[in-house]
């Protein structure tokens, strides 16, 4: 007699890879359906299941490959990176790895970047909670404490580098517009990816701003900011130019905490 | 048994799954629906949408918990941070009570997300009731489970169906989430009548009542919950009322999901038969 361990690990053996060896014999047939019909509805439904779920979080690559190609795909992503995770919401969250690994799709960067950037706003809807701030805090300061300020960003705040126009891959989708031409930038574009109240928000940022970006979210206070951002502009032009960068925040709702040195 | 609260659980009437595409109809209409089911898993997530309405609805209505991910039947040890998330999310949302499904989702650490069926031995049998007194002592509360739809029996198995939950449920000292598609589904898939199944459950440990939609495929039928409730489940309904009395009922529909006022139509057709069933047991019971 198998042991349930055994007949587990053969029952999802077969919903994997459909193959009935360890536990076709374990199934009761009869007249109406045989064992292996009745293993088979296990078998789709765990395919269809979870590439549902993919369409839903993957909407543009959807469309860019078609049903069919996607389907297959996402059956290969199923079938090489397994579900680790216990919520479904979560399924998608290495399809980007699986496009650079696998060596049918590693050639596909833009798909990769596309996965990337989908799963990046699915990110943001379903990421932490945290209020912003008004920018009426910051002007409540004393001058002379605004070198020693730091800043808390919102915790559902990524920073992206893309390689290709991904992002207007994404825009020319919900627009229904044409397919864009494929472009490879000659520098990695930074795009960051929010949420602000219950939507995903995406925008592109310079090198200045994703460099600012990085360093507060290391921590550092805004002297030490600012003495970084005269590598990327005259002296003159850093003061107007990282106010303006913080007046962007704030309406972003990207800033949830200000911190003022003990 | 370290901390179980083993109290009486209410009547909570007739309710319905809450889904977010009825998030704003049910804020802004406040529909007369006495409870809501939510799915545990949808709000297991750090923030956003969800847990907002989340929230608002629940101070209007009383909710229950739903999860499909306990898998309470996996030979893989029992999913500590899983079981954390939900007693998590009942401080924060105060259910009335807790319920997964008496199936496993997965081992060897992945995860089908499916409800799969066990085989009803004796090990099963142990193995089962050890988690659930293990998932109940944790959450501080007796749990329901579910019977779930089946395309497959095993070779193995040395009870019925019915035997086996009921067992469970006496054994571990758990309730029991009785949906009524689910019978009727797994009956027709492996030829059972399904009012033996429903007269053989302990009657005292039936604290709720699922009722679904499938679709038929002519050899076996699929327990999708994606279209209405066709008559043959409203019949076994009506039996279902007929015997085990009063229980909580709700309408669980998880896909292709109508207008709200098109569920709660179909709610009231539950709720008539149960009114319909009960006043004709009173009668007879008068004369």
């Amino acid at each position: 007699m198998t042991d349930l361990a055994t007949l587990q690990q053969s029952f999802q053996h077969y919903l994997r890879h459909q193959d009935g060896a360890g536990i076709l014999t374990e199934i009761v047939n009869d007249a109406a359906l045989s064992a292996q019909q009745r293993l088979a509805v296990y078998h789709e439904g765990y395919y269809l299941r979870l590439i549902e779920i993919l369409e839903n979080d993957f909407v543009v690559l959807a469309r860019l490959l078609g049903e069919e190609s996607f389907s297959q795909m996402a059956r290969a992503y199923i079938h090489d990176f397994p579900s680790q995770y216990r919520n479904i919401q979560y399924v998608g969250c290495r399809l980007s790895e699986f496009l650079a690994r696998s060596p049918v799709y590693h050639e596909h960067s833009l798909w990769r970047e596309l996965a990337t950037f989908e799963w990046a706003l699915e990110e943001a809807r379903i990421g932490e909670q945290a209020t912003s701030v008004s920018i009426a805090q910051l002007a409540e300061l004393a001058p002379d404490a605004w070198g020693e300020l730091s800043f808390v960003l919102h915790p559902t705040l990524k920073v992206l580098r893309l390689h290709h126009n991904a992002v207007e891959y994404y825009q020319a989708s919900y627009a229904e517009q044409a397919w864009p031409e494929l472009l490879t930038h000659t520098e990695l574009q930074a795009c960051i990816v929010w949420r602000k109240q219950f939507a995903a928000h995406y925008r592109y940022v310079n090198s200045a701003e994703a460099w600012m970006l990085g360093v507060v979210l290391a921590g550092e206070r805004f002297a030490q900011i600012c003495a970084g951002l005269c590598d990327f502009m005259p002296e003159e032009e850093v003061a107007p130019y990282a106010l303006g960068r913080l007046q962007q925040w704030f309406a972003d709702g990207l800033i949830t905490r200000l911190c003022l040195a003990e | 048994m370290a901390n179980r609260q083993h109290q009486q659980l209410p009547y909570l009437g007739f309710g319905l799954g809450l889904r977010p595409t009825h998030y704003e109809y049910i804020l802004n209409h406040r529909p007369d629906v006495d409870w809501f089911e939510i799915v545990s898993d949808d709000y297991t997530i750090p923030g956003g949408k969800p847990l907002y309405y989340l929230d608002r609805i629940r101070e209007h209505y009383p909710m229950v918990m739903h999860g499909v991910s306990l898998s309470i039947g996996s030979v893989d040890p029992l999913d500590k941070d899983y079981l954390s998330q939900i007693k998590a999310l009942a401080d924060r949302i105060a259910p009335q009570w807790i319920s997964d499904h008496l199936c496993w989702t997965g081992v060897e650490g992945y995860n089908m997300h499916d409800l799969l069926p066990l085989p009803y031995t004796e090990e099963a049998l142990k193995h089962v009731v050890a988690r659930v007194e293990q998932v109940q002592d944790y959450l501080g509360r007796q749990i329901l489970l579910e019977n779930v739809s089946s395309y497959v029996s095993y070779q193995t198995s040395q009870f019925t169906e019915w035997e086996f939950l009921s067992a469970v449920a006496e054994q571990a000292d758990c309730l029991i989430l009785l949906d009524i598609n689910n019978i009727y589904v797994s009956a027709f898939n492996h030829h059972f009548d399904p009012l033996t199944y429903l007269h053989n459950v302990p009657r005292e440990r039936v604290q709720q009542f699922h009722v679904a939609g499938h679709t038929n495929h002519g050899t076996h039928i699929i327990d999708t919950h994606d279209e209405p409730i066709i008559r043959e489940v409203y019949d076994l309904y009506a039996q279902a009322v007929a015997h085990f009395g009063k229980v909580s009922t709700m309408i669980e529909r998880d896909d292709n999901i109508p207008a709200f006022p098109e569920l709660y139509a179909e709610l009231q057709a539950l709720k008539a038969i149960a009114a319909k069933v009960t006043t004709q047991a009173q009668v007879q019971e008068d004369v």
